[in-house]
């Protein structure tokens, strides 16, 4: 679509698009009927064209220059790029602008049918109503002498499918670019009510040379309601291996059903096939529906875990355990991209660290990053002494290790080996709130208003009141990572508004206070982004799991500077 | 007089029952004083998906007509999905229909076989026959029947690849429309439905977190509404008062009453009220209905 497609002769892969149906009485490939669809058969710009079935544009009016098919009203066409069931798609010239534009155009046979012109006409609008960078740009919708057509922005470079196929290794980086621009373009997207339903490779186009990502082919949208008004009620629609477990069910969508397929996308571009591929389309839906995808990290172990997890959470079955929307997806994106940062700043100091026994003059480390222009550095010379000496010692050292290890007091050594070879797993308990009674928490700051570039810090105590050792929390949930936490909520005085203000402060067995003792300890509020506003604060002693405990309300206000 | 101070819940689509809807206000100062409601109060809580749904027992005896509390109810919170021909032997895509629940037959049959595979393998075949071949005029009176059947059928055919013996077995015991480990399989089918169902009208008007509210009341049904209160500022992050709890509690509760009515209702071939109201009780589905009016 819209589209000039790649130089390379490839083989022509359907879009197997399915109507599970009785009234068709069979799961219909709609690339095989040429039903209501309009899969996109490259053509090669140069060779020959594909070997699908005789093109015959019959809508075309003749040409007036030599370099043209053809006219339809004030474009001239100039090629074709791609071609379906439906109509084909060309590049062509818009007279009056003196533009390039990439024209889809519908068959006569399809452009009889009214569910089939309504379709069309309903891309059209979709498209037109999203304008953002992520979405390629529609320029006019109309229909000449019956032939409905669509005239869009012409793009340069590849859909994704193909890059994928091309076996693109694609970096952290540009997962995380690609990720955020098409959640962009979602999100624009479902502001305007509309859900895509067929997000895949072959409908995310990388323009080249910027690679930036658009969002291709609205033909299957619905805007303004969870309904298709041109499919059977409970109908399956879209590409199998992409479809959400809600739209392998047939059930209403809404937006978080996009984002669902944005991360099997992601995972194939990770992994290089979707997470879960199946040879039929019963199969494939009920995979789509009970299956759990195979773990990324198992797949690909060099991959960050916070993208990793990310995909995952993108691809869980219930679309309440995704992200809310396609803006909360993106700033779901910022945080994995940052965190992925932080560990591998974390690791790059890990291995670039001295191993500062040497305190003289500090060498250059031998790790380099890929082009950063670094030169390699020299391995410092030891003289002949030095080298004698540190013979010396690592012989000792065998000697030493090899008469120890043959010790019958051995008693460290068969410890340590019978600790790794029965490792048993850690003992977490769950924490109910009854059993964490003995620990409360109060505020001991006096200074409820603050000015607002300034951060807040409230001050508080923990008191471990438990009267015995067998009903203190500390020792109770020893082996705990967290005991209890404490949440901070802010809400603007009148409003239903909730802001989480700050991270929970979590206590670990070893940081909470002995029996009867008290600790203190801060919570910080940033203030820059509140409103000066007299504000409801809640500290809210929780379990683990977010049971409340203990909750203390206090007004605080907030004053411009 | 008496269904002034009710809430309605329309089991069988009756056009008329707006007519009935009335007196929010008389309603909701009855209620206000009342616990939050705790759905199916449970013999037992398994995790779904990370949701905790709630069972009651299947020997629990009917409560056809017992009306006890009023509830609060508005224009809004009396859901109509008014598609009695949207039934289960007339969707125009039996296939998909059937896609609904087959995550709870595949756990079904795995359990009953002990085989993932197999129990790919035989609802492949049901789901292909069923785009193939639609119902095939069945005379099934529900889709659980017709679904038992074809389960029995294609363990049967698949037999000869299975341990025989454990097959015919379980066979025996637990392939029939009334068998316990079906009707809980089934249960589970119909209320994970309504909860997801709940779940979507939350997520398209965020401000009314009908869900979090109704899920938040389940899990902890002891819970006082100040907990409840903030256990949905935490999921929903937004803060609401003991009383828009109170009314929000109220609302999901006709709701999901309405969602699993309208889903119950389009799983049996005779949607009349009596019918759907023998389905509700054979599958132990009555606490969800309690002190509601159960209109025809």
């Amino acid at each position: 679509m819209l589209t000039k497609m790649p130089r390379t002769n490839h083989s022509w892969q359907p879009r197997t698009k399915i109507i599970l149906s009785r009234k068709h009485d069979r799961i219909e490939h709609v690339c095989q009927d040429k039903r209501l669809y309009l899969p996109i058969i490259p053509s090669t710009r140069q060779g020959m064209p594909m070997p699908v079935e005789p093109s015959t544009f019959e809508f075309l009016e003749p040409a007036q220059t030599s370099d043209e098919l053809g006219r339809i009203g004030p474009y001239s066409v100039l090629e074709l790029i791609g071609e379906g069931g439906m109509g084909a798609v060309f590049r062509a010239r818009d007279n009056r602008l003196k533009r390039n534009v990439a024209l889809k155009t519908m068959r006569k046979k399809w452009a009889n049918s009214a569910v089939g012109r309504k379709r069309f006409v309903e891309e059209a609008r979709s498209m037109a109503a999203v304008q953002h960078d992520n979405v390629a740009t529609v320029f006019e919708v109309g229909v000449h002498e019956g032939t409905p057509f669509l005239a869009m922005e012409m793009l340069e470079g590849k859909p994704l499918n193909q890059l994928i196929k091309e076996n693109q290794r694609f970096s952290q980086d540009e997962i995380f670019r690609l990720a955020m621009e098409v959640t962009s373009g979602l999100a624009a997207a479902h502001q305007r009510g509309i859900i895509h339903r067929d997000i895949k490779p072959a409908n995310i186009w990388i323009e080249s040379p910027s690679g930036r990502a658009k969002i291709l082919d609205f033909g299957l949208a619905i805007a303004g309601g969870h309904f298709d008004r041109f499919s059977h009620r409970g109908s399956v629609l879209g590409s199998p291996a992409y479809l959400s477990p809600e739209q392998s069910r047939g059930e209403p969508l809404d937006d978080r059903s996009d984002l669902y397929s944005l991360g099997v996308v992601l995972y194939q571009v990770c992994a290089g096939k979707p997470p879960l591929l199946c040879k039929t389309v019963p199969e494939q839906l009920i995979a789509n529906i009970c299956e759990a995808p195979v773990s990324l990290q198992s797949l690909k172990p060099d991959l960050p875990s916070p993208l990793c997890d990310l995909i995952h959470q993108l691809l869980e079955k219930e679309p309440r355990n995704r992200p809310k929307t396609a803006t909360s997806l993106a700033k779901r994106i910022l945080e994995s991209r940052e965190l992925c940062e932080r560990q591998s700043n974390a690791a790059l100091q890990i291995v670039t660290k001295e191993p500062s026994i040497n305190t003289e003059s500090p060498k250059p480390t031998t790790t380099t990053t890929l082009g950063s222009g670094l030169e390699k550095p020299t391995k410092p010379k030891k003289s002949l002494s030095q080298l004698y000496v540190t013979i010396t010692i690592t012989a000792l050292l065998i000697f030493i290790f090899i008469l120890w290890n043959r010790s019958e007091e051995r008693i460290a050594s068969e410890l340590v080996k019978e600790t790794t070879n029965t490792v048993e797993p850690k003992k977490i308990l769950r924490v109910s709130p009854q059993s964490v009674k003995p620990l409360t928490i109060d505020l001991i700051s006096e200074e409820l208003s603050f000015q607002i570039p300034n951060a807040a810090i409230f001050s508080l105590s923990i008191k471990n009141g438990s009267k015995s050792r067998k009903e203190d929390p500390k020792n109770l949930f020893a082996s705990n990572d967290t005991v209890v936490q404490v949440t901070t909520l802010l809400s603007p005085t009148g409003s239903n508004e909730i802001i989480r203000p700050a991270f929970a402060v979590k206590f670990s067995p070893k940081r909470l206070p002995s029996q009867g003792k008290i600790e203190k300890f801060n919570i910080q509020i940033l203030t820059n982004d509140l409103k000066p506003d007299t504000y409801n604060l809640i500290f809210e002693l929780q379990t683990p799991n977010g049971e409340s405990i203990q909750r203390i309300d206090q007004p605080f206000t907030l004053t411009e500077p | 007089m008496e269904s002034l101070s009710r809430g309605l819940i329309n089991l069988s689509h009756s056009p008329n029952h707006k007519a009935r809807l009335i007196n929010k206000q008389k309603a909701f100062n009855h209620h206000k004083n009342s616990k939050p409601f705790a759905l199916l109060p449970l013999d037992t809580n398994i995790e779904l998906g990370g949701l905790a749904l709630a069972h009651c027992r299947l020997t629990k005896p009917p409560i056809l007509a017992v009306l006890k509390a009023p509830i609060i109810m508005n224009q809004e919170s009396c859901i109509r999905f008014n598609r009695p021909e949207y039934r289960w032997d007339t969707a125009e895509s039996p296939a998909s229909f059937v896609l609904r629940y087959v995550c709870n037959l595949r756990r079904f049959i795995s359990e009953g076989l002990g085989s993932k595979d197999y129990s790919n393998a035989i609802l492949q075949t049901i789901i292909q026959r069923l785009v193939n071949e639609g119902y095939q005029q069945t005379t099934s009176p529900r889709l659980r029947d017709y679904l038992i059947l074809s389960i029995k059928n294609q363990t049967l055919s698949h037999c000869s690849a299975l341990n025989e013996s454990e097959a015919f077995q379980w066979i025996e015991s637990e392939l029939h429309a009334n068998a316990t480990a079906w009707l809980r399989c089934w249960r589970d089918g119909l209320l994970e439905r309504a909860w997801r169902s709940l779940e979507r009208l939350e997520h398209t008007n965020p401000n009314s977190p009908i869900y979090s509210v109704f899920h938040a009341s389940s899990a902890k049904p002891s819970a006082a509404l100040s907990m409840l209160g903030v256990e949905v500022a935490t999921t929903a992050g937004l803060k609401l008062n003991e009383s828009e709890i109170r009314t929000l509690l109220n609302e999901a509760r006709i709701r999901f009453a309405q969602l699993l009515a309208d889903e119950i209702s389009e799983t049996i071939s005779d949607c009349s009220r009596d019918s759907v109201l023998e389905e509700i009780r054979i599958l132990g589905l009555n606490r969800a209905f309690e002190n509601l009016d159960r209109t025809s």
